[in-house]
């Protein structure tokens, strides 16, 4: 019908247009609905079983049914050619005529159909296009997400947060105190962090092994530190004393005692100051420094060395030692105090600090010590080392500890001195044995005065007081201490000794 | 199927265009301020319904009816409907009458219904057995009384009015006869320019004489041509819809169909859009129905074919709001695009 060409190419061209909109429309959906769907497979197959990206790319083949079936139903959906010409019609405002003209002939109206007009799409694809984008964006993310991160963590994950913690503070109390060099302690570091992440509730052990290990590690290294600053301290704290002693009765010592002081002294001076250069050196190589740098914090080295080089040199006075005992007090206590944060990070005993901090040998007057034993066969060092080590015969059970030194004097005789073996009558078990019935009675049995009662045991051969199976004499060296071990002194009992008491030989 | 038998050529409609024209031109100016109540009207007629006006008194109902008798040159008649009106009032009946031989017979004596234009005033006064005696006279457009039907004058036209605010001692209509009213009009009275003109120019209200009126030929022509005018199967598939879409249980019916609709539209309801669409192209000088058309007549044919439920009552929603939903809703085209794809603006033709 000629009359009807030019709205039949409007309504032809407006219902490619409107199939060409559903079309992308619809195939946008469906991406969007694939994207996910394969962005959620992706996620899971990589959770789930560990699946590399390489196979999962093949979900990029899902995309073109997606397009073809998107296109085959927008195709479907697009309006009939009748109700796109009715459209046409209507925006037209042709009043029925350019829906009649594809019915039946129109004759002259032909002529007189409104001028065509094609309306003009609307898609709000905002939308749509963002949800694309979106799951597009899904996607790329499920490819993009580190394994570890998709990894499915167990239903029962072990809770060592605490634990973590703790290590976690103690290795940078450890490196801070210089205890653990960087190397180390972020050697430390990764290994905890390794423990936490696989801590899982499906094998504890594993997790707690590494934890105690690093523990251990941590500990051990705190104990080589607190081990040497043992030393340090105790070192310190003699030649601490001795000075003290020579500030106090350098003047009333003869010259050879005064020798051996001042070279017990210079020894400890160079002792202490010998494990400062160590540990000096020790933080050179930790922060990177060449030999003949200093480094940071070695005031209390420069102190020992002025001290050592004064001893050294015989310039020693009286308020030369006093000021060295007081600079040997505060490394002492620069000693104390880097343990002590050992000790607040859990990583000391409070008691070892205890026993550290209490070292302040107070062995007594030295003078006094030297005059008392001046009649015995000691030279001044063996006695200056006695009294260093807090002077002879200190020990006992309420004496403190014994850690003086055995001065041997004359050997004990053994001559005399028998030791007695007795040996356990056998045990009467066998009358039991051959034991019989008599009968049996209410009352207590009677008793034949021929045949003898069964034997008591083992003890009845055992005397009141007798006690133990051998004896053996105590020497008379000895049996001084033997009484007085088992004195009965009920004050001394009733209260601990004092430090006065543990130190009094 | 040549074109001048598939729908009027040019040269055919435009005389009856051109008498429509003329008779809208008469009663525009024998009725100030109804121009869209006339063109209504003359919907109506050429679609060959009848017609319920509801007005207050006052607003010119006879005043339309008796001009629109003269002008289309009509025999016209006038029933006030009263409580007391009997159906033979209307009918007419069968009188006793002497002959000159002395015999005596019944005569038949018709009623004012034997009429081309009958005005039925204030028809919801009357009782139902009286209501119901233009049953038959409107759909059948005859009478049938003492086993004798007779048919009624061509064309024959009912024009009712009812008071829609004067409710108490009336006989509201039943559905039935409702609905065999193709159209129900709603007359108002003009502005103020307008009654300022009525008053200004017309002696006690006494609208003037028609200058021009049709002949029966002529109006028998405009039939013809009405008769050819053609209605497009996506118009016609577009009433069905709307007529379908009056029910609640319809995939298209809006929201306030569901809502408010006690009962939808008949079919007849979709006979008388297309009848009426067909006229409304007539006055538009067009061979073929439009979309405009139908949406132009569908308010005045399915307001009074639309039952509302009590909900409706109760929140105030009238036939005119649901009509406006469901004129809103069903799409003419039937696309059905989805939501975020529509037919804007025109573009280039």
């Amino acid at each position: 019908m000629p009359e009807a060409r030019g709205p039949d190419r409007s309504v032809a061209r407006l219902r490619r247009r409107l199939a060409a909109v559903l079309a992308v429309r619809c195939a946008l959906q469906w991406t969007a609905a694939w994207c996910f769907a394969w962005g959620v497979a992706v996620l899971g197959l990589r959770a789930l079983l560990g699946v590399s990206a390489g196979p999962l790319l093949w979900g990029l083949a899902g995309l073109a049914p997606c397009a073809a079936g998107a296109c085959v139903l927008a195709w479907r959906r697009t309006p009939s050619r009748a109700a796109v010409r009715a459209l046409v019609d209507r925006e037209s405002r042709g009043g029925g005529l350019v829906m009649a003209g594809a019915e039946v002939p129109l004759g002259a109206w032909a002529t007189r159909v409104p001028a065509v007009t094609v309306p003009r799409l609307v898609w709000r694809k905002r939308p749509l296009v963002l949800l694309a984008c979106g799951a597009a964006t899904f996607v790329v993310l499920g490819f993009a997400v580190p394994q570890r991160m998709v990894e499915i963590q167990s239903a029962h994950p072990l809770q060592v947060t605490d634990e973590v913690a703790d290590l976690q503070a103690q290795i940078e109390v450890l490196e801070e105190e210089q205890v653990l060099a960087e190397e180390e302690a972020d050697s430390l570091r990764r290994a905890l962090k390794q423990a936490a992440d696989e801590a899982t509730g499906e094998d504890p052990a594993k997790t707690w092994e590494a934890l105690d290990h690093l523990d251990e590690a941590v500990r051990a290294a705190a104990a080589e530190a607190a081990e040497d600053a043992a030393v340090q301290t105790e070192t310190l704290a003699k030649a601490e004393s001795l000075a003290r002693a020579l500030g106090r009765d350098a003047g009333r010592l003869d010259d050879e005692a005064l020798d051996v002081a001042t070279q017990k002294l210079a020894d400890l001076l160079q002792e202490a100051a010998a494990r400062n250069a160590e540990n000096a050196l020790d933080a050179q190589a930790e922060e990177g420094l060449q030999p003949g740098e200093t480094a940071a914090g070695t005031a209390a080295d420069e102190a020992l060395r002025k001290h050592l080089d004064a001893c050294n040199a015989g310039r020693l006075t009286r308020g030369a030692c006093r000021a060295m005992a007081a600079d040997l007090a505060r490394c002492r206590g620069d000693v104390l105090a880097r343990l002590m944060r050992l000790k607040e990070a859990g990583l000391l005993d409070a008691a070892l600090l205890g026993r550290l901090a209490e070292g302040n040998l107070e062995p007594g007057d030295l003078l006094a010590l030297l005059e008392g034993l001046a009649g015995e066969d000691l030279t001044p060092e063996v006695l200056i080392e006695q009294w260093l080590l807090g002077g002879p015969g200190r020990g006992g059970i309420d004496r403190g500890p014994g850690d003086a030194p055995l001065l041997q004097g004359e050997p004990a005789s053994e001559e005399g001195v028998e030791f007695k073996e007795e040996a356990l009558p056998p045990p009467k078990v066998a009358d039991l044995k051959e034991s019989r019935l008599l009968g049996v009675s209410l009352g207590a049995p009677p008793v034949e005065e021929g045949e003898a009662p069964a034997g008591g045991g083992v003890l009845d051969s055992a005397q009141s007081g007798g006690g133990s199976a051998q004896t053996h004499r105590v020497l008379p060296k000895h049996r001084s201490a033997v009484q007085r071990y088992f004195r009965r002194d009920t004050d001394a009992a009733s209260r601990p000794p004092t430090s006065t008491e543990r130190r009094s030989p | 199927m040549t074109a001048s038998d598939a729908v009027p050529q040019p040269e055919d409609l435009a005389p009856a265009t051109d008498l429509v024209e003329r008779v809208l031109e008469q009663l525009d100016r024998l009725l100030l301020g109804q121009e869209e109540l006339h063109r209504m009207v003359l919907i109506g007629l050429l679609s060959r319904g009848h017609m319920l006006l509801e007005g207050v008194p006052g607003v010119g109902k006879t005043a339309l009816v008796k001009a629109l008798g003269g002008v289309l040159n009509l025999d016209f008649n006038r029933i006030q409907f009263t409580p007391d009106l009997m159906p033979g009032d209307i009918l007419g009946t069968h009188i006793l009458q002497g002959t000159l031989s002395g015999e005596r017979e019944m005569v038949f004596q018709p009623g004012p219904v034997f009429t081309n234009l009958l005005l039925a005033d204030e028809i919801n006064r009357a009782s139902p057995k009286t209501q119901s005696a233009l049953l038959e006279a409107m759909q059948e457009r005859s009478v049938t009384l003492m086993g004798r039907t007779r048919p009624l004058p061509e064309p024959f036209f009912v024009l009712a009015s009812q008071n829609p605010i004067e409710m108490e001692g009336t006989y509201p209509l039943p559905e039935a006869q409702l609905d065999r009213f193709m159209l129900k009009l709603k007359v108002e009275a003009g502005g103020v320019e307008v009654l300022d003109e009525i008053i200004s120019t017309r002696r006690n209200g006494q609208p003037p004489e028609p200058t021009w009126s049709m002949t029966a030929e002529q109006l028998g022509s405009v039939f013809a041509v009405m008769d050819r005018l053609y209605l497009p199967r996506p118009v016609s598939r577009y009433i069905s819809r709307l007529v379908s879409a009056t029910h609640a249980g319809s995939g298209e019916a809006p929201a306030s169909v569901g809502q408010y609709v006690a009962y939808g539209a008949s079919p007849r309801a979709g006979i008388a859009m297309a009848e009426a669409g067909r006229a409304a192209a007539l006055l538009a000088g067009r061979p073929t129905a439009g979309f405009e058309d139908v949406r132009r007549v569908a308010p005045a044919v399915l307001n009074h074919r639309i039952i509302l439920n009590y909900k409706a009552r109760f929140d105030g929603v009238d036939t005119w709001q649901v009509i406006d939903d469901l004129l809103g809703s069903v799409d003419e085209a039937e696309l059905n695009l989805p939501d975020d794809v529509q037919v804007g603006e025109e573009s280039a033709s």
